[in-house]
């Protein structure tokens, strides 16, 4: 049987991350951070493993594109997501269109939606 | 400006030809003292004239020396032929003296009277002249004749000189004011729009991460329920239901704030607006089409504009859902769009209950409402007049309580 997939959510917001896991640990493994440098260790400690990242857009010192950039040259094979309580701008459209991340969530989540997505991207 | 140095040199043109022409009548006439000074003044003007081709001198320096050679020569010739003892030598000199240094700023009529004035004054001046006997008495009446048109000329063209400078000046300045009024307005509104957009995507962010934390955590607390009390879950539904509700409505009017953060997705789109009104019918066929009847009328025959499809559809909708609230009973909306030069209407007409004087200049107000809490959140209208805006349209509304509402919405194609 193949293993559980893991994701990664990047939030600085400790309830948002705990009410991510919440949601999505079933059948999952959720791995969190609170910042983007957190999530950028995460993400090289667990590059084996991972199969997607999920993060805030708008963090201290990073923004969530920019995370998404980082981060992808780390690891550019798995899908990036934004799930943010802004609206969808202009540099979420340019991420979008560069098909840096497959698709922008906006808080409050719609668990259905993003599972689908999850579902649809790790198998 | 290449008008006013055409007027000059066709004065200079005019200037050198009488010249010429009085100093040959003097010369032919006998008299050095006359026409050695008219000589010089052709001369002089004829030096004007190539300064003025070769811009040299700037047009207004170049008018008043042209001014005062003129002045000089006339003053000369009325000197030598006896004219100075004149009673109406004051009626040439002052209207003259006053045209050179009068600014025609304010009553461009003054060069008239004075011109006239000039004209009048000649007669007798040259009159005086020939009591000297100094031109033959024959050509007494041509003498004087030529001398007041000379004058005449020259004012006249004076006048209509700075006139014409006057009308392009104002016209001109005309125009700025209007462009000033016109950019001072959008600034406004666009300003307005950006500080609302800031401040909506600021307070969504603030409210959005709270009701993530409701949403998630009433969802989890449910889910615990159910697998751990069974027995209270028929008790708690009612109450998880209404958690949600309240969740769902100030989700949706956050969302609705989105449209006024000023980055919105691609303004490109070819937008078909007799799809976007089927489109929009379509969705509310259900919640109208026991009530009210729907005549559309699509004669124009392009029906494309370049915009956001899914702002457009927006707006119309919004409209056509105040039309549909309108007609309390039953009612007909009437949808139709025409084309207007370069611009597209649609005109969506109800016989609903019409909106009250009072309230038309508010309906484009954010917030305004007058449908039950819960019902309206009085953004309706204005965000369809900001996504309108958007596209660089315009909307207007007829109103009359009792009788019906039309808005016409006009879309550039």
């Amino acid at each position: 049987m193949k293993d559980r997939p893991v994701i990664l959510y990047v939030d600085d917001e400790e309830t948002n991350l705990l009410l991510f896991r919440m949601a999505f640990e079933n059948g999952r493994e959720v791995l969190l951070a609170n910042s983007p440098n957190e999530g950028l260790i995460k993400l090289t400690e667990n590059r084996e493993r991972i199969t997607a990242v999920i993060s805030d857009m708008h963090m201290p010192k990073m923004n969530g594109v920019q995370f998404v950039n980082e981060a992808r040259k780390e690891l550019n094979t798995i899908p990036y997501f934004i799930l943010s309580g802004y609206f969808y701008d202009d540099e979420i459209d340019l991420a979008l269109k560069e098909k840096k991340i497959l698709k922008f969530f906006t808080k409050p989540f719609d668990k259905a939606e993003i599972e689908g997505y999850l579902n649809e991207t790790n198998s | 400006m290449r008008n006013e140095r055409s007027f000059y040199l066709f004065f200079v043109i005019t200037a050198c030809i009488s010249t010429l022409f009085f100093g040959g009548y003097y010369l032919n006439a006998g008299i050095p003292e006359l026409y050695i000074p008219i000589f010089s003044a052709f001369a002089l003007f004829a030096i004007y004239g190539v300064l003025c081709f070769l811009r040299f001198v700037s047009l207004l320096w170049l008018f008043r020396i042209s001014i005062t050679t003129t002045l000089a020569a006339i003053f000369h010739q009325i000197y030598f032929t006896g004219g100075i003892q004149s009673h109406a030598l004051v009626g040439l000199v002052t209207p003259t003296l006053l045209a050179f240094f009068y600014k025609p700023v304010s009553d461009r009529h003054i060069f008239m009277v004075v011109s006239v004035a000039c004209l009048i004054s000649m007669f007798p001046l040259s009159n005086t002249g020939y009591a000297r006997n100094l031109l033959p008495s024959d050509s007494m009446s041509v003498h004087a004749l030529m001398c007041a048109i000379f004058i005449f000329a020259m004012i006249s063209i004076y006048t209509l000189l700075f006139r014409r400078a006057l009308i392009v000046k104002n016209k001109e300045l005309g125009k700025s004011m209007n462009e000033l009024k016109k950019t001072t307005q959008k600034l406004v509104q666009s300003e307005k729009m950006a500080s609302l957009g800031v401040l909506s995507a600021g307070v969504a962010h603030e409210i959005n991460n709270p009701l993530n934390f409701i949403q998630n955590g009433v969802e989890a607390l449910s889910k615990k329920i159910r697998e751990d009390h069974k027995d209270k879950e028929k008790e708690l539904e009612p109450l998880f239901k209404i958690v949600k509700e309240g969740i769902n409505r100030a989700t949706k009017i956050v969302k609705s704030l989105s449209h006024f953060s000023r980055k919105v997705p691609g303004m490109n789109e070819q937008c078909n607006i007799k799809d976007i009104i089927e489109n929009c019918l379509l969705i509310l066929r259900n919640k109208i089409k026991h009530k009210v009847k729907v005549i559309t009328d699509f004669s124009s025959p392009d029906q494309k504009v370049k915009g956001n499809e899914g702002r457009l559809h927006q707006a119309v909708m919004n409209i056509i859902v105040n039309a549909e609230q309108a007609i309390k009973s039953r009612g007909t909306i009437k949808i139709s769009t025409i084309r207007k030069g370069d611009f597209l209407d649609i005109i969506i007409e109800d016989d609903g209950e019409g909106i009250p004087k009072e309230n038309i200049s508010k309906i484009n107000d954010p917030f305004f409402t007058t449908k039950a809490p819960g019902e309206g959140t009085g953004l309706g209208l204005f965000i369809t007049y900001s996504i309108i805006h958007e596209h660089n349209g315009r909307i207007d509304v007829i109103s009359s309580v009792g009788l019906g509402t039309t808005f016409t919405i006009s879309l550039p194609i």
